[in-house]
């Protein structure tokens, strides 16, 4: 396990070459991925279609827990849509440069995420089709949607985020696809020719990009917080033991960019190996990235630790109940490697030996991915199979229609994403540039 | 600018005296409350204090901590500012020592010293509690003590040649085993970093459990995960707007000319605005979900400072006056217009933040905030709105309050100007 080296490019030239050259025709195992990963997203709509045939009885849902993996994946795959707001909307405005490198890259692993995420609300209501009843206009029907509910609150919430996100790596593509433009010769050429909007590189056109830019990073900020927020409150506006809590909005949050870090590094490390991207993705980013993750993944342990405190402070039988049965229930296994990966696996991170160590992080950052997905299902499953009756207990078992499907969500995120890197370029271009350029200067 | 960092300079009077007498103004209405013969005048003199002690500690706290993250994330924004937010923190063992009186007041503050509480027995005992609060703000003390101490000790080299007296003697003390000035900085910035990682963790866990041990239990049955968290953050929040503020009144002293420029300006009104935004929002993300529950230990605090309906249904307009002269309505509400609306909406645009008199003004308005909100969060839990409806004298103003306020800025100030009196280049508005 070497540390990572940190060649510089040398010239502007090796910048575009460098990273254009991931546009290059795709190697034999590039191909057999995407197929695989197409074969597993085929597999899900498979699942899904027989779900819809047959109904959601399918499915391991069932009362008390009504609930189950489709809304964990649901705010799993919204958490690590987080990340790319964050690197690209907040450490813009905290003028860390450091972000240049890895920003594009999150920005489109947030638009895939999202849209991942949004198919599972679809596929819990089991009548795909009925989903439109969720959106508020003036209708035959004479129904109205309920603004009171948290669920509703979602649809707005995650509708924002999804536009903001799309809007903001669209605009910030525009510079590069049209070097894209310019130096592509095969079909692509007509589609980045209509995406670079006729881009020439223009001063007044920087102009406006770069106030472009500043005003989404504006607007984006708030979300970061708002959007897992009110994911949260799907959980927190209820009276049900553990999920009642007034710290789940910023703990969400914090889980979120956590997680969305995790899935930043996991991504990352393979597609710069794969790429021969070194040169643009160095130590320190994987310095930076790892501290947040410390950062973060104390916060998330601080939130654990108030909620079990808070529970037994409360003298509430149902509060101490319930997370008695989190940690030694039916499923202290899900509780005690949702703590392992989350609280004991970053630890090492707070010495930068760890963090400089490509595979010691990129071995952290699956795990903790694999955290995070089952702090969800704990929450969520744990909550609502022992609430307040012990005659309504019960035990949740996903069926195989739901793991498919959660399989498949992993995949339909990583095909867009393998699409994504032949399609367009990885990292930011111009300002990875502009970053050198401006290091060069100061120097 | 060049500053002559070879001797610690004397106190400069006139400051020194204001603090002082004010120090001694608190001091006198302090002990006259303490021990007066009216059992009530008794109690809402240690109410107060407690009240100016959880604004004050956790401030002054909350600034290293503020230092400690500006190190740990590499800001380069501080400056010169840098140091003057150090100073802040020199009121942290002081804060130590008069915790003391807290516990001196225990009987009239905390009513599980009378009877134990529900489920909490053995966790609400005075051997306990203290024990456990002291063995926090003792730890907390060190820990800055320590900080201060590596941050401070690189600057010393001049002086340690100069300096006189105990002073001399002090800084011989601080600088034993001098390296050199580079060397000296280089250690000090690696060991600084680990400290300052310690610092925050250390916070973040102290002051959860002031929050929880000095504030919640005042109202015993009363929970909420994000209290904690919450309080410990305003501590934060409150000495970012003390920098902001600061830096605008010592911006022609010494060390500061020139320093306090248009760009440092925006970043600090950057700072308070954005932080007073994130205040409301864990106000706010706490207020929702109690609102929504609506479970009545639960609603019972909120209901108890922004009324029995928590305003709620006002679209209408219904009793909206009715409900707003409820005991301690507008006082709440006037911290959250201080500490959130004129805040954010002042701030929005570039120029209020390079303004300083805008900026002053903001940042002046969010700490007297910060000061009402620590009283709401304390006395509707001691003087209930219905003790107050049968006449309870309750006003965040009164003698008493002031007295006592007064006092604290005078130890405040003190202590912050004796930082920069021993240690040179520190700060204190000499030539202000």
């Amino acid at each position: 396990m070497a540390a990572i080296t940190d060649p510089v490019p040398t010239s502007p030239e090796d910048y575009n070459e460098g990273i254009l050259a991931v546009l290059a025709p795709p190697s034999p195992i590039y191909v057999v991925a995407v197929l695989t990963m197409m074969g597993l997203v085929g597999a899900g709509a498979a699942a899904l279609a027989y779900q819809t045939y047959a109904g959601m009885g399918v499915t391991g849902l069932m009362h008390p827990v009504m609930w189950g993996v489709y809304i964990t994946t649901f705010v799993f795959w919204v958490g690590i849509a987080h990340a790319g707001t964050l690197i690209s909307a907040i450490l813009y405005l905290f003028r860390a440069k450091w972000r240049n490198a890895i920003n594009r890259g999150a920005e489109a692993m947030t638009v895939f995420s999202v849209i991942t995420a949004g198919l599972f609300p679809l596929i819990h209501i089991g009548r795909l089709w009925k989903f439109y009843f969720m959106l508020p206009y003036p209708n035959q029907r004479g129904l109205w949607t309920n603004f009171k509910s948290p669920l509703e609150w979602d649809v707005f919430a995650v509708g924002t985020y999804t536009i903001i996100s799309i809007l903001f790596f669209a605009v910030g593509l525009i510079p590069d696809i049209a070097a894209a433009r310019d130096r592509i010769t095969d079909w692509r050429r007509h589609l980045y020719g209509v995406l670079a909007l006729g881009w020439r590189g223009t001063a007044e056109q920087w102009r406006h990009h770069s106030r472009a830019v500043l005003h989404l990073s504006g607007l984006a900020t708030p979300l970061v917080l708002s959007v897992h927020s009110v994911v949260s409150w799907d959980f927190a506006m209820s009276l049900v033991p553990g999920w009642h809590t007034t710290i789940f909005a910023p703990y969400f949050v914090a889980g979120a960019i956590f997680s969305g870090m995790a899935m930043v590094i996991t991504v990352l490390v393979p597609v710069r190996k794969a790429f021969s991207l070194e040169r643009f993705i160095r130590a320190e980013h994987f310095d930076n990235m790892g501290k947040f993750i410390v950062l973060t993944s104390t916060i998330v342990g601080y939130a654990y630790a108030v909620e079990y405190f808070m529970a037994w402070y409360s003298a509430n039988p149902y509060e101490q109940m319930s997370f008695w049965h989190r940690a030694f229930g039916d499923y202290w296994w899900a509780t005690w490697i949702m703590i392992t990966c989350n609280v004991i696996v970053p630890l090492p991170l707070w010495l930068k030996r760890f963090r400089l160590n490509i595979t010691w992080m990129w071995c952290t950052s699956i795990l903790i991915n694999i955290g995070m997905w089952f702090e969800r299902f704990v929450i969520i499953t744990t909550g609502l199979s022992h609430e307040y009756d012990p005659a309504a207990w019960g035990y949740y078992t996903p069926s195989w229609v739901e793991l498919t499907i959660l399989v498949a969500s992993f995949a339909h995120f990583f095909m867009w994403f393998l699409l994504f890197l032949r399609m367009f370029p990885v990292i930011a271009i111009q300002e990875v540039k502009e970053e050198q350029y401006e290091h060069a200067e100061a120097h | 600018m060049s500053i002559d960092l070879s001797k610690p300079r004397g106190l400069p009077a006139v400051p020194a005296a204001l603090f002082g007498l004010l120090a001694m103004l608190g001091l006198v209405v302090f002990l006259g409350g303490v021990s007066s013969s009216d059992a009530d005048t008794v109690k809402r003199t240690y109410r107060v204090f407690l009240h100016n002690w959880l604004l004050f500690a956790a401030l002054s706290q909350g600034a290293l901590v503020l230092s400690a993250a500006i190190r740990l994330t590499n800001g380069k924004w501080a400056g010169p500012v840098h140091r003057l937010i150090d100073a802040l923190g020199a009121f942290v063992p002081l804060s130590l020592v008069l915790f003391i009186a807290i516990w001196a007041g225990r009987h009239e503050l905390f009513g599980w010293t009378h009877h134990a509480v529900y489920g909490k027995e053995w966790w609400y005992t005075e051997s306990f509690t203290f024990g456990r609060d002291f063995f926090a703000l003792i730890w907390m003390t060190f820990v800055s003590q320590v900080y201060l101490y590596l941050s401070v000790r690189p600057s010393l080299g001049a002086a340690r040649e100069t300096a006189t007296g105990w002073k001399g003697a002090l800084i011989q003390r601080w600088t034993a085993g001098w390296r050199g000035e580079a060397a000296e900085r280089e250690l000090a910035e690696r060991r600084l970093r680990k400290m300052a990682a310690v610092l925050a963790l250390s916070y973040a866990i102290s002051y959860s459990l002031i929050g929880v041990d000095m504030i919640m239990s005042l109202s015993p049955h009363w929970v909420s995960t994000m209290f904690p968290a919450y309080y410990s953050w305003g501590g934060f929040l409150s000495a970012i707007s003390m920098t902001a503020l600061l830096s605008l009144i010592l911006r022609n002293s010494r060390e500061l000319t020139g320093e306090v420029t248009e760009s440092r300006r925006h970043d600090l009104g950057k700072m308070v605005f954005a932080f007073s935004i994130f205040w409301m929002y864990l106000f706010w993300s706490q207020y929702l979900v109690i609102w929504y529950g609506n479970i009545p230990e639960e609603t019972g605090f909120i209901a108890a400072r922004l009324g029995t309906q928590f305003l709620q249904d006002t679209w209408y307009m219904t009793g909206f006056w009715t409900r707003i002269a409820e005991p301690y309505v507008q006082i709440t509400l006037t911290a959250w217009f201080l500490c959130w609306v004129i805040p954010f909406w002042v701030l929005l645009g570039q120029k209020p933040k390079k303004t300083p008199i805008i900026l002053g003004a903001v940042a002046s308005g969010s700490l007297i905030g910060f000061w009402i909100e620590r009283y709401i969060l304390v006395t509707p839990s001691l003087v209930s709105p219905e003790q107050v409806l049968a006449g309870a004298p309750v006003t965040p103003f009164g003698g008493i309050e002031l007295g006592i306020l007064a006092g604290f800025i005078g130890l405040f100030f003190l202590c912050f100007l004796a930082f920069g009196w021993v240690f040179p280049g520190a700060l204190p508005p000499q030539d202000a």
